[in-house]
């Protein structure tokens, strides 16, 4: 009977639990790509932020 | 891959701008750079100056050594010796296994002299490639100039 409370409450818990343990404030899950390069002069002008230029083929 | 690894988003969404291009419909960026292949990767400053650039794929712990490398050679070109030094050093402290190590222990060594103008800086920078980097090129670029030891 306990045990069935127990697995009960930790099987209720868990999704709540989690969020506070894990380190996810913040953080992205993708780079945030610019897509205009003169907007991206006018970003690292604005932050003074250097820019990574990635240039890449399809095929 | 390098891009989906969470510790290289995170390093470029904090320390940079990103911008991607597909070399095959944007021949303006393609002639601007004087791009040859792609993968290619550029740092650049905020006017759009190119400072380092590096092709190929990279695993995490040479992508970011590299980009961080870029970051000191602009630093050394608009002469913000400090910062260089400090950010050329950091690379080696940080990345001492990085293939791009040697070359910022090098440039060290390179700022030493243009911030002290004393050659024995510069020779103490160069002296930890040829000891802790004995394979590299650049332990063979700088062996001419370090003074053999007193027997």
């Amino acid at each position: 009977m306990l045990k069935n409370i127990f697995f009960s409450f930790t099987t209720l818990a868990i999704p709540f639990i989690s969020p506070a343990f894990s380190d996810t404030k913040g953080a992205s899950t993708a780079i945030q790509w610019e897509k205009e390069f003169d907007e991206t002069i006018a970003k690292s002008k604005a932050t003074g932020k250097p820019i990574l230029l990635d240039v890449f083929m399809i095929g | 891959m390098t891009y989906p690894q969470p510790v290289v988003i995170d390093y470029i969404n904090k320390n940079f701008i990103p911008v991607r291009y597909n070399i095959q419909a944007n021949p303006d960026i393609k002639r601007k750079y004087r791009l040859l292949w792609a993968p290619t990767v550029i740092v650049l400053d905020s006017d759009g100056t190119d400072y380092h650039r590096f092709n190929g794929f990279l695993p995490p712990d040479e992508f970011i050594p590299q980009l961080e490398f870029g970051i000191a050679k602009m630093a050394l070109e608009k002469r913000d010796l400090k910062a260089a030094r400090t950010q050329f050093a950091s690379v080696v402290e940080k990345y001492p296994k990085s293939d791009i190590a040697p070359e910022a222990q090098y440039w060290v060594g390179v700022v030493d002299f243009q911030i002290t103008n004393d050659v024995n800086a510069e020779i103490q920078a160069w002296e930890k490639i040829i000891k802790s980097y004995p394979n590299s090129i650049w332990a063979r670029k700088v062996s001419g100039s370090i003074p053999c030891e007193k027997e």
